[in-house]
């Protein structure tokens, strides 16, 4: 309950023993007995997806790439990797070969068998530059894809490949049938996808709705048990909420996240405690910081960087802003359920204005008639203003002036990532899908400090980075731990940047809504929804 | 044939001027920073490499000037372009958003109009009574209240509390109606943005009648037409409305046009998939060609639309002659 904030087993511990709270998700499948068949799910959807295609599209829209998609693996009820198409794998010593056996008799929606050649297209197809497919820093170092049989596959890496089975293993496997020698691009699947998921894409319009009906050939027998989902775009959230409440929609998924409906409005409706809607708490798998220019003035000096990380008031960020729906967040590798291991959580950032002045003092940048220096926040419309007004107002104690300028997503991760026009310049970006430290720590090498690299901050420090492409190289965990807790120490020691929070969201569901789970370090949106069940 | 002369010759401008807008937009678009690739890709962890490798698929690798010249060779052909944020042709898009777009617009267009000239009229002829007063209260309360916020209030209204109407859609999905039902199913789903739309059109037309009427109702012809003994009826909707019509057929001339950009706050408020959506949605995701397509589209409608309205000012009042 740290923080005034109720995280998702928190919440079950407190609700079991409150007989006026609301039904937990435990209890909710005590009472489900039999799942019903038939009926239509809708779900509300903010942003419309453009595309299905995992190669293409990478971790963009993954809600409805799990609808017709299987992965090799899938997630179970607490987000550890579980048989997807691969009834089973195998992982050597060295984390370079991964065998997987493949369950016989997955058709796709054609008709036509998903073997081990499907499984092997989809991964040299990620790896292919012709393909320039956003997952390729997955599988960078794929060396060869052996199928020995029918039903078996093997992927050689060279070196480990420590993102492997956490990182690419669940995203769907690709009918080569379909896509082998044509143009990725233009192929018309990528209009009507076909995959081996529990449902097909029936009707898509873009920017307004897609339709799916049910698998019927699906290869777990029995599933999904809706015939139809819907997703409906809405993008306006008054409406949205109104149109959840009034059960037009049925459930609202992974609320609580940036371009998600609004915090205020869904902690409105969250306290309202409507009694037709059960609200499921979770730890999403995301992170906000805020980054600066590690590579000019002011901000090349670490103890201005470091005055600044003094000066936010981070409690009253994730309380005031996220209305409690994230936790404050100290050390860069989260507390995050991929991540825990190499959580380091002696790592405590301090809010001390004082000290912040003093450091300031010490960093030759005297108070010049109050002001010692101007810094730009860059922000996006909606959120990002909100979070650049309250940075702004925590800087002004310290004698930093901050004008703040607010882009379009598009032209804002240009600056910052493409342009590098960032000196003076403070910004949030998030880090979605934390799926292994390996992932996270990228954002700070110095390998990937070239114009359009992950390493925006351009903090650039030898010993930081020797250690995170290390441990990106070492197979063993143990060993990797030790290299993340150093790396990790380092970085909060020289603040190459500044973790805020980690996110906390909601999916909110209409109570004939059964089956399905909030899986904490899943985004909602990756709850599979071939479980769920409509008690009309 | 003079006419037809002037109508060949008010097309070849119109071509000439779309081009411009389209140029315009083209090098204005392409200026600001930011491209499609970064605005999909930008947050996920990707090489620089592979942005690069996509923007080369997509053919953004090129020099400007190519990038419009090729554009324009597709557009002679017929050819929208191909949309690589949304993996569809443009024009394909285009096709499944107009009928939408229109479907809205023009009953709200007609109803407006309908409605706010007759309540001009009345309100021109109870000059400062109470029913003048009502009138211009309503329009103008249409007109100075923002659609979005004015949707909201009838969605609270007449969705959430009353439960008459569907929140918001075009038709209920899932449900596959087929024909009187999928009809009736679309008239209910449209009763609202329709309502918020004619009441925001409204009060130009009554406005604009009114003092158009007014302006009329002091002419010496209609003095001689009640000396004539005309029936008052006559002598406000034939004579006096006839002269006052004008200014009222440039707004909706003007409305026409814009017609097919469609309402972007209305769609948005009641998630109508129309053109203000679409064009919305492509300029956050900087989808450049569907941009430049639905920029084509209202080019078009708006050259076209007002060269109906000069032409029907002929017919209107025989005294215009075009050539």
């Amino acid at each position: 309950m740290r923080h005034g904030i109720v995280d998702r087993r928190a919440f079950l511990r407190f609700a079991a023993g409150t007989a006026a709270a609301a039904v937990t998700a435990g209890q909710r499948r005590a009472r489900a007995a039999e799942p019903k068949r038939g009926g239509t799910l809708r779900l509300l959807q903010i942003e419309p997806a453009v595309g299905f295609n995992p190669a293409l599209e990478g971790t963009n829209w993954p809600e409805t790439q799990r609808m017709v998609y299987n992965g090799l693996t899938d997630y179970g009820p607490t987000g550890e990797l579980v048989p997807g198409l691969a009834r089973s794998w195998t992982v050597s010593d060295s984390a370079d070969t991964f065998t997987f056996r493949l369950t016989p008799g997955v058709t796709f929606h054609d008709g036509k068998e998903c073997t081990a050649d499907d499984v092997r297209f989809t991964y040299e197809s990620m790896a292919d530059a012709k393909v320039a497919s956003p997952l390729n820093v997955y599988v960078a170092n794929l060396k060869a894809v052996e199928t020995p049989d029918k039903h078996t596959v093997t992927l050689r890496f060279d070196g480990p490949n420590v993102l492997m089975m956490p990182g690419i293993s669940a995203v769907g496997i690709l009918p080569k049938h379909v896509w082998a020698g044509t143009d990725f691009r233009k192929n018309p699947a990528l209009a009507m996808p076909v995959g081996t998921g529990p449902f097909k894409l029936k009707e898509w319009q873009r920017s307004s709705h897609l339709v799916f009906e049910a698998n019927r050939g699906y290869f777990r027998k029995g599933k999904p048990y809706v015939d139809q989902v819907v997703f409906k775009v809405v993008s306006d959230a008054a409406t949205g909420i109104e149109a959840f409440k009034n059960g037009e929609l049925d459930a609202v998924l992974s609320q609580g996240m940036p371009g998600g409906l609004p915090y205020a409005q869904v902690r409105q409706l969250v306290d309202a405690k409507p009694p037709n809607i059960v609200f499921q708490e979770f730890v999403q798998n995301f992170n906000q910081n805020l980054w600066m220019n590690c590579a000019a003035p002011p901000f090349d000096n670490p103890k201005v960087r470091r005055a600044i990380a003094h000066a936010i008031n981070k409690e009253l960020i994730v309380k005031a802003l996220l209305q409690g729906f994230g936790r404050v967040q100290d050390s860069y590798i989260g507390n995050l359920p991929a991540l825990r291991w190499a959580h380091d959580p002696t790592i405590k950032s301090e809010f001390n204005p004082v000290k912040a002045n003093q450091l300031l003092d010490e960093a030759g940048f005297p108070r010049k008639g109050g002001t010692r220096f101007p810094v730009t926040i860059l922000a996006t419309e909606g959120f990002r203003v909100k979070l650049s007004e309250a940075l702004k107002a925590m800087l002004a104690p310290i004698g930093i002036e901050a004008s703040i300028k607010s882009y379009t997503w598009a032209t804002y991760i240009a600056r910052i990532r493409q342009d590098r026009d960032t000196a003076g310049c403070i910004w949030s970006v998030f880090l979605s899908r934390q799926v292994d430290p390996a992932y996270v720590m990228d954002y700070l090498s110095g390998r990937n400090i070239k114009t359009g690299g992950a390493n925006y901050a351009q903090w650039n420090n030898p010993r930081a980075t020797e250690l995170i492409e290390n441990a990106r190289a070492t197979a063993v965990q143990e060993k990797r731990k030790g290299m993340y807790l150093e790396a990790q120490r380092i970085a909060f020691e020289e603040t190459a940047v500044i973790p805020l929070y980690s996110s906390v969201g909601v999916d909110m569901l209409h109570r004939r809504v059964e089956g399905l789970q909030s899986i904490d370090g899943l985004t909602g949106t990756l709850t599979s929804l071939e479980g769920v069940w409509l008690n009309a | 044939m003079s006419l037809w002369r002037y109508v060949v010759g008010r097309l070849a401008q119109s071509a000439v001027l779309v081009l411009l807008v389209i140029t315009l937009a083209f090098f204005v678009m392409k200026l600001a920073p930011g491209d499609p690739v970064l605005y999909l890709y930008g947050a996920q962890h990707v090489t620089p490499e592979t942005l690069d490798g996509i923007r080369r698929q997509w053919g953004l690798d090129r020099p400007l000037w190519q990038q419009f010249g090729r554009y324009v060779g597709n557009l002679l052909r017929g050819d929208l372009g191909f949309s690589h944020v949304n993996q569809q042709p443009v024009g394909a898009m285009l096709v499944r958003f107009i009928p939408n777009t229109l479907l809205l617009m023009v009953p709200s267009l007609i109803l407006a109009a309908a409605i706010g000239i007759l309540l001009g009229i009345e309100a021109s002829r109870r000059l400062n009574t109470w029913r003048d007063y009502v009138i211009g209260a309503v329009s103008m309360m249409g007109f100075s209240t923002p659609p979005f916020w004015l949707g909201i209030i009838f969605i609270v209204v007449f969705a959430s509390t009353l439960r008459w109407l569907p929140t918001q859609g075009m038709y209920t999905l899932g449900a596959g109606t087929q024909g009187l039902a999928h009809v009736l199913d679309v008239a209910t789903h449209m009763v609202m943005p329709l309502g918020v739309l004619v009441w925001w059109y409204l009060a130009a037309f009554a406005r604009l009648t009114r003092a158009s009427m007014l302006e009329e109702s002091r002419k010496p012809y209609l003095v001689t037409a009640r000396m004539k003994g005309l029936p008052e009826g006559q002598v406000v909707y034939w004579h006096a409305l006839r002269n006052a019509a004008r200014p009222v057929l440039t707004i909706l001339g003007l409305h026409l046009g814009t017609m097919f950009a469609g309402a972007v706050m209305t769609e948005v408020v009641f998630a109508w998939p129309g053109m203000g959506r679409l064009t919305f949605n492509a300029i956050i995701q900087h989808d450049y060609p569907v941009v430049l397509g639905v920029f084509i589209v209202i080019g078009t409608a708006v050259v076209l639309a007002n060269l109906v309205v000069d032409l029907l000012y002929v017919v209107l009042d025989p005294r215009i002659r075009y050539g």
